[in-house]
């Protein structure tokens, strides 16, 4: 990252915590570093190598100690007790300085022992500390420039600890820490106030017992203590194999030089490889890829060790840990531990840093008395080998669990669907129970439910005494369908019903129920309301008593002149009746202009398949009140209805709601014909509105059938060109404000509404954007992701970031997490890469660029700001779109005339 | 069988009792199945005793309670109550107008409601457009009962009367501007602020023009730029109204018939949005259909 870039990656917001992380880690780390080059000297110069392995017990025993009598007192984070770890360090190395002389060799152990403890003791609650105020998505940005404090502090602490050693024993050294530590005590207390996390509070031994089931229990969180131990014993075997070539080559009297020359060199390459290496790395690949660079260095080192032992090779594995282990993999490793829930990531951090790098410690000081007692010259690069491979198989193996916790903590964010329930007994039991219910919608559901899952045969035929129409006629309309004959006895009592609607139904059930004419031209005889004698001619004519021209006439009659409620009549008796032979009727009533009328011939069609049908049903679904019935009618005729609709869909003359409407339903259809359709129509469609429906009618038709899979191609092309256009609008945007703030002229009205076009355009194509990855990979809910993404919750946020750097890979990656990236839009267009497209320099050239757009309201408006300031260079280019807005009708092609209007005014006004 | 006796707690309702419950109410109609289930899931069935408080006026709206047996009473500042019973909610508007105040409800009988939670309820509204169209119907019909069919209660002309003296329509562009100035498209996205100007279309009509009578099916809404406009009812009542009223839009939304005949006075310029073209606007950006809720559940609650 650039020196710019990490201006602007650090928020105004951020800015105190981060330079109060930096100092303090620089403090500490610089700290530790003088401590670990005397304790170094001192050991190698007064001790043999091989007693190494002993410190190494021995510090993961007393971190054991230490950690849990932390346990003991509450895994607490916070300025105040960060202050006073710090100032206690300070205190007791103050005091081993004091006594390191007068203790002798156990003053030598002591101090190395105390050095390598002081990690746990102080930087664990650091970085701890740390982890409540940062998200994921924070510490991508923020955790780089914190871990340069460290490296400089390393620097630092190395370049003092070389310009001291030169002057003074390696004790004098031990005070020179102390100092530091006591300096950096005072530094917590410059962390922000507001930020100050909630403490933990732990139960007694709830370190050991608690901690060690929770890890138990989440797959995730034993492959992170387990990687982290083989690394912190591969880390530690490197260690050693260095130690000792630097005890059998360099003289004793020039360690402490020696040792403080290279640590600083070391440090000075951690430093570059912090800055350089570790944001780049941690930004374009997953955390696990950026877990496992130190160990693929350290295998080569492990290598070369074998072919070529000595100095040399020590160094290169040195090298790699010491450039890399506090920056990279330090970034890496905490990154780690973000996966996990606020909730818990402070217990299971506390133990994994204790039981993996403790407990790697242990392991690998076992292992190398081992070997060297064994005296296996190749034995420990051998070692190293296995243990790095051991690391990179874990790194790999961390990626899925990694991924699944985002994910699961996605989920947590949003309400799932379900799948529909079959109906069982007690469902039964429910619906027939609810058939007695006094609330009438109740029973109409009951019975809706009981036909739908086919238990029409259930129904009671008594429900015809049902006191409300509605329910009565809901009944008859079932028992019709369903043939129930034995209600034929009910339906004659019921047959002077008061109700015209109700004996209209009762003579339509029974004509098809029972195949006897004359009850229905007894019924005619005398029968007055004008309904109830259209329903009787509909099954006259139906059972062949009426035909021929009277037939044909009598209908002609009722659809001409017949009153709205005999129209009705009409089409509902067709319907109960289901007869074919009436499809004209049914499709002039569909034509009707009373809404009453449209929707009692489509419920109509419903009982008749005719394909005569479909265009009258596809002209209706723009239609609010007959849209669910022509909807679900066109469902039934499948792949007969399918190219009227998608011959629909693509016909750009047809009215864009017409056609919205069609995309809309295309998702109920066969789902390899409907998609073929969408798919290609994705990419042509100009209507952003239908473009935009087919994106979410894809989504739907994914839903529909979770096992179907989309052609990838068209996907990854409207992916490409979705990002083009999102990146384009954004930097067409910044140039026309940069262009307003350089000539304050500019600024007017259609200035605003054109940079307001532009800004909303490239959310849109965000939006579209996130939809279409989500259709390019069906496992990972990408809607869902956008919609925390751009919500107001910074954890949701974090984590939808997070999935989203997981699943993607580059360059869509680094460009899609740009684009929505809360960064200034500088370094948004920055992550682009080659979707990014370059912008005209010249305020005109970009307005004339604006005018060509293939997006109406961009054009528009760009041809309303050129009129509004009267630039007649581009009178031309606005000429030149007469013809093409005209055509629209109602678009943009009154700005045309209006704009070259103006133009001409102001052409005029100057001459 | 009375309705006390009727009415039994149903604690181990399942999933399958709240299906069948979402099937039944109104507001809920034409809901398509993911809809019902997602709602039936992320709802229970919950039982009041008489007197008991359902919801208090003390806590934020976290949940809408819809009636299915038994009765609601909604206590008003001004000592009298609404009476809220089958089908119908408590919750809605509070949820939808989100002002961080609640409101009291107390069941008057024994009383079983469906409980969706506010979550769950915005979600329903966000993924299910007849969610949202059933809501406004009920909202814009309640507006309608509350303060009646006319658009205002009293005469409301600007003085001087403003017609425009520009005989050419406005262009596209000028007719974004005004509408993205207005009502629910302020600080809206650009593209339905577009796609409604596309759908706008400018009249000009001599004195006298009926728009509509009372009566009618809505099928257009007017917004009035210029010239006065007399609002009567079959009983007698009259307002005027000019520049800046909207008519019939109440009516359409409630999927009503027009309560009112709309007649010209003067010349008028207007623009005139095809009801179900300004639907398909609302469908394809659930943001606005949300605003249009939020705005008619804060206009329920103010004074009438």
């Amino acid at each position: 990252m650039s020196l710019v870039g990490l201006r602007f990656a650090i928020r105004p917001d951020e800015r105190r915590d981060t330079r109060a992380a930096v100092f303090m880690l620089f403090g500490v780390v610089g700290s530790i570093s003088i401590l670990e080059t005397a304790r170094d000297a001192l050991f190698l110069a007064h001790l043999p190598a091989t007693r190494l392995p002993f410190t190494y017990l021995a510090t993961a025993v007393v971190s054991l100690i230490i950690v849990n009598a932390q346990s003991r007192w509450g895994v607490r984070t916070g300025r105040f007790l960060l202050a006073v770890w710090t100032l206690a360090a300070a205190a007791i190395t103050f005091a081993l300085g004091l006594l390191v002389d007068w203790l002798g060799t156990v003053g030598i152990y002591a101090v190395y022992i105390w050095s390598s403890v002081l990690g746990t003791l102080v930087l664990v609650q650091l970085w701890t500390f740390l982890s409540t105020l940062f998200t994921v998505t924070q510490a991508k940005r923020l955790y780089g420039p914190i871990g340069t404090g460290g490296v400089l502090g390393a620097i630092a602490g190395s370049a003092v600890a070389r310009g001291l050693a030169n002057v003074y024993p390696p004790q004098r050294l031990v005070f020179a820490s102390a100092l530091g530590f006591l300096i950096t005590g005072a530094i917590p207390f410059f962390f922000a106030r507001g930020t100050e996390p909630d403490v933990e509070e732990h139960g007694k031994n709830a370190m050991s017992i608690a901690d060690t089931r929770l890890v138990a229990r989440l797959p995730y969180a034993r492959l992170v203590a387990l990687s982290m131990l083989v690394a912190t014993a591969c880390v530690t075997v490197g260690d050693y194999v260095f130690k000792s070539a630097v005890a059998a080559s360099i003289p004793k009297a020039q360690l402490g030089t020696w040792l403080a020359t290279v640590y600083l060199a070391l440090n000075i390459s951690s430093l570059i490889a912090q800055l350089i290496v570790t944001g780049w790395i941690t930004r374009r690949f997953t955390v696990t890829t950026a877990f496992s660079v130190l160990p693929v260095l350290l295998l080569g080192g492990g290598l070369g060790m074998v072919f070529a032992s000595g100095l040399i090779a020590a160094l290169v594995i040195k090298g790699a840990d010491g450039t890399l282990r506090y920056s990279l993999h330090k970034t890496s490793s905490e990154m780690l531990f973000l996966a996990f829930p606020d909730s818990a990531r402070q217990r299971l951090k506390g133990f994994i840093d204790v039981v993996g790098q403790r407990g790697g410690q242990a392991i690998a000081s076992a292992a190398i008395l081992l070997v060297v007692g064994s005296g296996h010259k190749r034995g420990l690069p051998v070692m190293l080998i296995v243990l790095a491979a051991a690391w990179l198989v874990l790194a790999k193996s961390l990626q899925r669990p990694y991924l699944d916790l985002f994910r699961s903590r996605l989920r947590s964010n949003h309400l799932e669907h379900l799948a529909f329930p079959k109906l069982d007994l007690a469902s039964l039991e429910t619906l027939i129970r609810a058939l007695d219910s006094h609330a009438d919608p109740e029973v109409l559901a009951a019975l809706d439910v009981l036909e739908r899952e086919g238990k029409a045969r259930l129904i009671p035929g008594l429900i015809l005494y049902h006191p409300a129409e509605a329910v009565v006629e809901r009944a008859l309309a079932i028992f019709t369908r369903a043939h129930r004959a034995d209600v034929v006895q009910v339906l004659d009592r019921l047959i002077d019903h008061p109700s015209a609607r109700i004996r209209a139904a009762v003579i339509a059930a029974r004509s098809v129920l029972d195949p006897n004419a004359q009850p229905l031209l007894l019924r005619m005889s005398f029968e007055e309301s004008p309904e109830v004698r259209a329903t009787i001619t509909v099954n006259l004519i139906a059972s062949g008593e009426i035909y021929g021209e009277d037939a044909q006439g009598r209908l002609d009659g009722l659809i001409r002149s017949g009153s709205v409620q005999t129209r009705v009549a009409l089409a509902e008796a067709i319907g109960r009746r289901g007869a074919s032979g009436f499809s004209d009727v049914l499709v002039a009533l569909a034509a009707a202009k009373e809404g009453a009328v449209r929707r009692a011939a489509a419920e109509a069609m419903a009982t008749v398949h005719d394909t005569r049908f479909v265009p009258a049903l596809i002209a209706m679904l723009p239609v609010e009140d007959t849209r669910a019935v022509a909807r679900a009618l066109l469902v039934t005729y499948g792949d007969e209805a399918l190219p009227e609709l998608i011959a629909t869909l693509e016909d750009p003359e047809r009215k864009s709601r017409l056609r919205w409407r069609v995309a809309q339903v295309l998702p109920l259809f066969n789902p390899t014909r409907a998609a073929a359709a969408l798919l290609s129509l994705m990419r042509r469609e100009q209507d952003g509105a239908i473009r935009f429906q087919i994106v979410r009618s894809l989504e739907a038709l994914l839903r529909r059938h979770p096992d179907f899979e989309l052609d990838p191609k068209p996907l990854a092309e409207t992916i490409d060109h979705t990002l083009r256009r999102a990146y384009r609008y954004l930097s067409r945007r910044q140039k026309l404000v940069h262009g307003a703030h350089r000539d304050p002229r500019r600024n007017t009205l259609g200035h605003t509404l054109l940079a307001k076009t532009l800004l909303d355009k490239a959310h849109n194509a965000e939006d579209r954007l996130f939809r279409v990855l989500g259709l390019a990979h069906p496992l990972e809910d990408f809607v869902q992701i956008y919609r925390d993404i751009v919500g107001g919750r910074r954890d949701a946020r974090a984590i939808a970031l997070e999935v989203v750097g997981n699943v993607l890979v580059d360059p869509i990656r680094t460009a899609v997490i740009g684009l929505v990236d809360d960064i200034p839009d500088e370094l948004r267009l920055e992550a682009a890469g080659p979707y990014g497209e370059p912008v005209p320099d010249d305020y005109e050239e970009l307005l004339a660029e604006l005018l060509a757009s293939k997006s109406e309201p961009v054009r528009a408006v760009a041809i309303y700001h050129v009129g509004e300031l009267g630039i007649s260079e581009l009178r031309g280019r606005i000429d030149g779109l007469s013809a093409l807005e005209s055509a629209r009708g109602l678009g943009a092609g009154s700005d045309v005339e209006r704009a070259l209007q103006r133009l001409d005014d102001a052409a005029q006004a100057v001459t | 069988m009375s309705d006390d006796l009727r009415i039994v707690p149903s604690v181990a309702s399942g999933v399958r009792d709240r299906l069948l419950a979402v099937r039944t109410l109104g507001i809920l109609h034409g809901l398509d199945d993911d809809g019902a289930l997602l709602l039936a899931e992320y709802s229970k069935l919950s039982f009041f005793e008489p007197e008991q408080e359902v919801t208090s006026a003390d806590a934020d709206a976290e949940s809408v309670h819809v009636v299915l047996e038994g009765r609601l009473r909604v206590p008003r500042p001004d000592g009298s109550s609404i009476i809220i019973d089958n089908g119908r909610g408590v919750g809605v508007i509070g949820v939808l107008a989100n002002t961080g105040k609640g409101f009291q409800s107390i069941a008057e009988v024994p009383t079983r409601t469906l409980e969706i939670s506010k979550e769950a309820f915005l979600t329903a509204l966000d993924e299910s457009f007849s969610i949202a169209r059933n809501v406004l119907k009920i909202f814009a019909g309640t507006l309608l009962d509350d303060r009646g069919t006319l658009p205002t209660l009293q005469d409301a002309i600007p003085s001087p009367s403003i017609i425009e003296d520009r005989t050419e329509p406005r262009t596209l562009v000028e007719r974004v501007i005004e509408v993205s100035r207005t009502g629910i498209f302020t600080d809206a996205n650009i593209d339905p602020i577009f796609d409604i100007a596309r759908v706008m279309r400018q009249i000009r009509v001599p004195v006298w023009h009926v728009f509509f009578k009372e009566g009618d099916l809505p099928r257009v809404i007017i917004r009035v730029l210029g010239g006065t406009v007399r609002c009567t009812k079959a009983d007698g009542a009259a307002v005027e109204v000019s520049s800046g009223h909207m008519l019939g839009g109440l009516a359409a939304l409630a999927a009503r018939k027009h309560g009112f005949e709309a007649k010209a006075t003067t010349e008028v310029v207007a623009y005139e949005i095809n009801f179900e073209d300004f639907l398909v606007v609302l469908e394809a950006h659930p943001e606005l259909s949300m605003k249009m809720l939020q705005t008619l559940a804060r206009t329920l609650l103010e004074p009438a």
